[in-house]
């Protein structure tokens, strides 16, 4: 039987029948991959406790005999970490299941996006060990997401008339969803159908915080205020370019309002 | 009818179809038994007005037996976790049954659980200790914490139940999660 081996973060799981369960991970080598895991309710000698979301399992699959469109059999699975930190924690827990569902609505199955799984396990990591705020984090890992799957806004200067940002007039500015770009005070005569005003500072900081070395971003404090600001601006941007509503992002808001 | 099936929980079209092939060759009295069946489960089955659990009264059995200790409650997710429960001869309190366990990525928020109700029950001022015995997945985990803070401001013992070794477990499966817990919760000396 022939099949193959890798590291892997549990991206859904689907109960299938009363004792098998269907499992989508984002694989290191091979991108996104559904698998059936066989028994997995029972057998704890080859699935031990590591068959949860966003869980990093070392895990083997084999191909399936009648080779169309079958599913990949999950033949084991070894727990590299639980994340427990997240798991214990209401608030963590939504805010790693919004990343999973973004990554798992974006990526197409098997497709390897090396870049991607460093960034999910580099946040999971982070929110896990509470090196950064949950909510900074999450700011991060968005703006990166966005760069890295092709859709990322340009902040930088007016799209109109090429104003930098530091030059704009004023201190706010449009961000105009449908074009991923700003419209500063001057341009702004016809009214941007789908977007948000944000002030340069939050623009500023979300630019450091996108094309900094990853492994400083600790060091960066947002202000409250232009966490919120980041907040909406992504939390509103990546729903519309993914292209439906993501229920972990609804339900991330319900848990973060008291 | 085919439609009708495939909204049960873990049937899809295919199963469906079989479950409708099967009963369309079945006989006129077994077809006669399973609506039947069906209609008095609807019209006799309500939830407890207490702890939500199944019963064909007002109170279920539990919650009308006055031998159990009403100020011990235990937070179950579904009514098949509370019969686990009470085989283990265990437990002498109560139950509150909350329906589901909170799960982002399928939406079921807060408002679908029965989380109020409890919140509820903390304030009546009758309870002493709330035993949470929701799962040890992920989504198990996400309502035990916040159910525990939604509970925190009301000066109660608010308990989780602990996780360890199976019965005739084998150390060398046991995941380091459980085995942590196990460590942890060890007893004796
Ligand atoms: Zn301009
Ligand atoms: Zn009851």
């Amino acid at each position: 039987m022939s099949g193959f081996s890798t590291e892997a973060i549990l991206l859904k799981k689907l109960e299938y029948g009363d004792h098998d369960l269907i499992l989508t991970f984002f694989t290191r080598s091979m991108g996104k991959i559904t698998a059936i895991a066989k028994n997995a309710k029972k057998s704890v000698k080859r699935f031990s406790g590591s068959l949860d979301l966003f869980s990093v399992n070392h895990i083997q699959c084999t191909y399936p005999k009648k080779k169309k469109d079958a599913l990949l059999v999950l033949s084991h699975a070894d727990l590299e970490s639980p994340f427990e930190k997240i798991r214990l924690d209401i608030l963590n827990t939504s805010y790693a299941c919004y990343w999973l569902e973004m990554v798992h609505s974006w990526l197409e199955e098997g497709k390897p996006q090396e870049p991607l799984y460093d960034l999910l396990l580099f946040a999971l990591d982070a929110l896990n060990s509470g090196s950064m705020p949950a909510p900074t984090i999450s700011i991060l890992f968005q703006i990166r997401f966005m760069s890295i799957s092709g859709f990322s806004p340009s902040i930088t200067e007016c799209a109109h008339c090429h104003t930098g940002l530091d030059e704009i007039q004023g201190q706010k500015v449009v961000f105009d969803f449908t074009e991923g770009t700003l419209v500063c005070p001057n341009c702004n005569h016809h009214p941007v159908k789908k977007g948000v005003t944000v002030s340069k500072g939050t623009l500023k900081q979300l630019f450091w915080i996108n094309t900094s070395d990853i492994h400083r971003a600790d060091r960066i404090r947002f202000s409250a205020y232009a966490v919120r600001e980041g907040e909406v601006l992504l939390e509103s941007f990546i729903p519309f370019h993914i292209g439906r509503d993501l229920k972990s992002l609804q339900f991330l808001k319900r848990i973060r309002t008291p | 009818m085919i439609d009708s099936f495939s909204k049960l929980p873990g049937i899809g079209r295919k199963t469906g179809e079989r479950l409708a092939l099967h009963l369309l060759h079945a006989s006129d009295k077994e077809a006669q038994t399973l609506s039947a069946d069906i209609l008095e489960l609807k019209r006799n089955v309500k939830l407890c007005s207490i702890c939500f659990a199944l019963t064909d009264n007002t109170l279920c059995k539990i919650c009308a037996d006055p031998t159990r200790d009403p100020a011990l409650v235990c937070v179950v997710e579904k009514p098949s976790d509370m019969a686990a429960i009470e085989k283990s001869l265990a437990f002498k309190g109560v139950y509150h049954v909350l329906g589901s366990t909170l799960s982002p990525m399928d939406g079921i928020g807060p408002d679908d659980i029965r989380v109020k109700e409890l919140v509820k029950k903390a304030r009546s001022g009758k309870i002493k200790e709330i035993i949470i015995a929701t799962g040890t997945d992920v989504e198990g985990e996400a309502t035990a914490s916040y159910i525990l803070d939604q509970l925190k401001p009301h000066n109660l013992c608010i308990t989780r139940i602990a996780s360890g070794i199976p019965m005739g477990g084998d150390l060398q499966y046991v995941d380091q999660l459980t085995m942590q817990k196990a460590l942890e919760k060890r007893y004796g000396c």
